[in-house]
Formats: structure tokens, C-alpha cells, sequence
């Protein structure tokens, strides 16, 4: 009796682990390929295994009810699956009740340069010109925005582009030919010679000539970090050439400048256009200086000026300036144009608005870092700004003279109290976190909210406040990985 | 009616409860055992659904009902 009874309690019991397991297994390779997981913001004490608490808390204030909102920009939040999913579809509830101007979500793609993947959340300009303004729609979810209706449909527009310079995009992947009617080429060696600290991007124009450029690097050894080195050369988006240096495997952070070695881009042949050379490097290697023989030479939004640069003179098209400095040494009252932008204190970052074209930058002393909606230039004469304007705060439409708008952007829609904003993200090339010596595919991704003007450290009471968080993940289904297997094999 | 089962049932659990703790003790381990591993494994798949705490707690007073149960025996 007592045999036949335990048997039947352990058969009851094993099977209900079983089950048990069963559905742990299920819930992480997700045989359908899709998952969606929410983060109730009213409901910190939660825990939720998939996404995780705003950071820094800083930048964020409990208020009524138990809701959070952010007072300081930017913050981040991750997002752990237990397999890889190929497209994330993330739906924001929010309040803005100061009518912040600004606001984007985005996909950490690179580390080393903290590249993101920006999708818009609310553009107050882009609001308020698609009332103003004519629009005409495409058939992939673009938008056409004209002072005046000169195109009756995107394609007319695509196929008929404007100058350059009235054109401004946002969030939409715009290519153009870009091409200088008037350029030469010039023989001339010309010189960066200011230090430059950490990564860069900048565009650079050939025409019947080599691409010839020289960077010599050191490095400055304060993080232990391997310092490895990689100048990436792109035309038309995609990756051309790329060369490198590798880093030494003995990690030092003694602070003794040393040496890093030098890169050589020279390549004939090359069809005429807009060419850009991305640097991907820590914040310890130092661009000594930059040989070049070509005559354009425009940096792209951001810039460190490393510490030893001295009487700097820049030209910029951006409206909006921002400059930034961890060293108190170089606390310093930078010239904008006609206006002075003072920069008081380290590790917090000053703006200031320039409505002209082009405005002059002039600095003392360097180890600073100069950010911008626009482009950068050691040189009035190499100054050029191949791209379409991207439609920012900062960006001042009248004074650019732009006349045309081209967008993917939805409205935020107003649902009870809230507003709600949905941004697709490819998952495909996503910055991923994983655990060391696991046999699944645990991953975390990492996520910003940028809110422009949102700042913790000033006096002003203005916030943005979150209501939930909801993630939708789409990838293969096991269906399709097997066949997938099976297909590969064959 | 009911009562007279109910009775019944808890007379046949009193008899039994030795038997069942001893059961739900191995059934216990074993799936602290098996939700380590697959955590270690696979990191989130079972911490994502289930609270681990619970079960050691639970595994432990299970444990100690066991031994008091079985104290004659081992007295």
C-alpha cells in the first residue's frame, strides 16, 4: 500500500517539475518569435527580469502615485532576452507637461564611440511645420514637408532634388550625390596640428585625385584600456578600406604618454564624391596631427580638442554649440561667433544658440569637447557641409534657408492623459551584452532617452514623466531555425 | 456527508504526512538542483519566472518538519 502510494506521489510530483521546466524552456526560446514585455513605471518595486530601472538616479524624481520623472537627460535603460530577436518595436507613455521640445529614443550600436541608433519620440518643430507647412506623404511612411508645394509626390522629389543646402531630413535614410561643380584639386600638403582626443568622424571631398591622409597617435595611458586603433574609410555609407592598429595586451594606466604609432589612407582610383573617415579609438588615444592633401576637410558633430591645443580658431554651421571640459585648467569663456559661450564648470555641459549660417569658434586652450548640430572646421577655405541638415532643436530653419523637409515620423497620439510614441529599432547589429560560459543566448541591449534642455543640475522645475514601457520583439521562429539549419547544410 | 471525507482524508494524511514531506523534500532538492544548473546554463530562464528565495525557503522548512517527524528514530 505504502509502495503503490509513494509511487503515485512521486509520479505527480517529478511530472509537475517537468512541466515546470518545460515552461522556463519555453518562455526563453520562444518558439513563435515573438515576445512582448512591459515596464510599469507606478510600479517600481516590481522587479522586472527584462527591462530594467531608469539611470541614473539623478536624473530622476518620485512624484505623486509613485511615478518617476525624469528631470535630467540623458537616461538609459536596459533590455535583456533570453534569445536573439531581430527587430524590437518600443512603445513609450509619457506626460510633457513643461512642452519640452525635443525628445528621442535610442539603440546603443557601438561602444567604443557610444554610437546610437536615435528615434524620434516628439519634434516640436517637425509638429508644428506639418501644420504650417504643405506635406505630402510617401508610400514607406515618409513625409515630404515644403515651405511652398513644389513636388506632388516624394518620388518627384527624390528624382528632382533641391540644393543641398534647403534640404533638411530626419530620422529617413536621404542619399544624394553630392558634388562640388567648382572644386579643384589642390597638390598642397595641409596640416591638422590641434591634438585630438578619442574617436572623430569627419567628410572629406575627392576629385581626380588620391585620397591621401597621414595620422600620427600616442597615447595618453590613463585607463586601462587595450588603446587599439581603427580608421575606417566609407563612401556612400558603406565601408571602403579600413586599417589598424592593434593594441598592446599589457593593460597600463601609469599616465606616461607613449607613442601609438601611425595610420596611411592611400588610395588611387577613386570615383569623385563625398568620402568619410570614421576613428574609432578610446578616450586615451590622442590624434597628434592629420597630413593631408586633399582641400576639404569637415568634422561631424563632435569634436575633443585635446589638452596642449592652443589659440583655436573653428568654423561651424551648427546652430546650436555645446562645449564640455573634465579639466578645470581649461574653464575658459569660449567665442561663438559675437557671443561669448563661458564655460564655468567641469563635467557639465554649456549650449549656446548661434542664429547665423556659420558662426567662428575661438578658444584659449584646448581639452574640451565642442559639440554641434552641424559640421566643423579648422579652415574657412576645407569648411563644407555635404549632408542635409538633420531637424533637431538646435537646427534654425529660416536662417539655413531650408525649404524642404524629408521625415519618418509619426506624431505622438494622445491616449486618455498620455502621450504615446512607437519607434521600430533593428536589433540585427545592436551593441549586446552577454554572460561569460553560457550555453544560451542571454543578452542585454542598452537603450537612451534623450530629452533636449532637460537638465538635473539647474534650477528649473521642468520634467517629462513616464508611464510604461512596453517592448514588442520579433525574430525567428524555431520553425524557421531548423529549416534554417537544414538549409545551410545543403 | 462531507465531513465524514474530510475527516477521512485528514485521518489518511495524518498516517501519511511523514511520507509526503519526505517526498515534497526530494522533489525540493532536486529542483533547487536542476534550476541552479539551467540558471547557470542559461542565465535569466529561470530567474525570470521564478523567485529562487522562495523555494530554498520552502525546501528548508520542508527539511525541518522531516527531522522533527523523524526525531524518535533518530532519538
Amino acid at each position: 500500500m505504502d509502495k503503490k502510494f509513494i509511487k503515485k506521489i512521486r509520479l505527480v510530483l517529478w511530472l509537475s517539475l517537468f512541466i515546470i521546466v518545460g515552461f522556463l524552456l519555453y518562455q526563453a526560446i520562444m518558439p513563435n518569435g515573438v515576445v512582448k514585455y512591459t515596464y510599469d513605471f507606478s510600479r517600481p518595486d516590481i522587479v522586472n527580469h527584462f527591462i530594467n530601472k531608469l539611470t541614473p538616479k539623478e536624473r530622476l524624481k518620485i512624484i505623486n502615485n509613485n511615478i518617476q520623472a525624469v528631470i535630467g537627460e540623458p537616461v538609459y535603460f536596459s533590455l535583456r532576452t533570453l534569445r536573439k530577436f531581430d527587430k524590437a518595436k518600443i512603445t513609450l507613455q509619457y506626460q510633457n507637461p513643461n512642452d519640452l521640445p525635443f525628445a528621442e529614443i535610442g539603440l546603443l550600436k557601438d561602444k567604443i564611440i557610444w554610437r546610437y541608433d536615435l528615434k524620434p519620440i516628439t519634434n516640436k518643430t517637425l509638429n508644428q511645420l506639418i501644420l504650417a507647412w504643405s506635406v505630402v506623404y510617401g508610400t514607406n511612411g515618409e513625409m515630404l514637408i515644403q515651405r511652398e508645394k513644389k513636388y506632388q509626390t516624394v518620388n518627384e522629389f527624390l528624382k528632382n532634388l533641391p540644393s543641398i543646402n534647403e534640404i533638411a531630413v530626419y530620422n529617413y535614410d536621404f542619399k544624394s550625390n553630392y558634388l562640388l561643380p567648382k572644386y579643384s584639386p589642390t597638390k598642397q600638403e595641409n596640416k591638422i596640428s590641434q591634438p585630438l582626443r578619442g574617436s572623430y568622424q569627419f567628410y572629406t571631398y575627392i576629385k581626380n585625385e588620391k585620397l591621401d591622409f597621414k595620422f600620427s597617435f600616442s597615447s595618453l595611458n590613463q585607463n586601462k584600456n587595450k588603446d587599439s586603433i581603427k580608421l575606417n574609410l566609407y563612401y556612400q555609407d558603406k565601408i571602403i578600406d579600413s586599417q589598424k592598429i592593434d593594441g598592446n595586451d599589457d593593460l597600463i594606466d601609469n599616465g606616461k604618454k607613449i607613442d601609438q604609432g601611425e595610420l596611411h589612407f592611400d588610395i588611387d582610383n577613386l570615383s569623385e564624391g563625398v568620402y568619410k573617415i570614421e576613428l574609432v579609438a578610446n578616450d586615451d588615444i590622442i590624434t597628434e596631427q592629420i597630413i593631408f592633401k586633399q582641400s576639404k576637410l569637415s568634422f561631424i558633430n563632435r569634436l575633443w580638442l585635446a589638452d596642449g591645443a592652443k589659440n583655436i580658431k573653428i568654423q561651424t554651421d551648427s546652430n546650436l554649440v555645446s562645449a564640455q571640459t573634465v579639466n578645470p585648467a581649461s574653464l575658459q569663456t569660449i567665442k561663438v561667433g559675437d557671443n561669448n559661450l563661458i564655460l564655468a564648470k567641469t563635467y557639465q555641459q554649456f549650449d549656446i544658440a548661434s542664429h547665423k549660417k556659420s558662426a567662428s569658434i575661438e578658444l584659449d586652450k584646448g581639452d574640451v569637447i565642442l559639440f554641434g548640430n552641424g559640421v566643423f572646421s579648422f579652415d574657412q577655405n576645407s569648411f563644407f557641409e555635404p549632408v542635409a541638415r538633420k531637424v533637431d532643436n538646435g537646427l534654425d530653419i529660416n536662417a539655413n534657408g531650408i525649404n524642404y523637409i524629408i521625415v519618418k515620423y509619426q506624431q505622438p497620439k494622445e491616449v486618455d492623459k498620455w502621450q504615446v510614441a512607437e519607434a521600430e529599432f533593428d536589433l540585427t547589429n545592436a551593441y549586446r551584452e552577454y554572460s561569460a560560459h553560457q550555453l544560451g543566448y542571454t543578452n542585454k541591449m542598452n537603450f537612451l532617452i534623450s530629452i533636449l534642455g532637460l537638465n538635473a543640475e539647474d534650477d528649473i522645475d521642468d520634467k517629462i514623466i513616464f508611464g510604461k514601457i512596453t517592448v514588442e520583439l520579433y525574430g525567428r521562429s524555431l520553425l524557421d531555425r531548423i529549416k534554417g539549419i537544414f538549409y545551410e547544410k545543403k | 456527508m462531507a465531513e465524514v471525507y474530510w475527516i477521512g482524508l485528514k485521518e489518511f494524511f495524518m498516517k501519511k504526512n511523514n511520507i509526503i514531506l519526505q517526498e515534497i523534500f526530494y522533489i525540493l532538492s532536486s529542483s533547487l538542483v536542476i534550476f541552479v544548473l539551467l540558471e547557470l546554463a542559461w542565465p535569466g530562464v529561470v530567474l525570470s519566472c521564478i523567485n529562487l528565495n522562495w523555494i530554498l525557503i520552502f525546501w528548508l522548512i520542508i527539511g525541518m518538519l522531516v527531522l522533527l517527524k523523524n526525531k524518535e528514530n533518530y532519538d
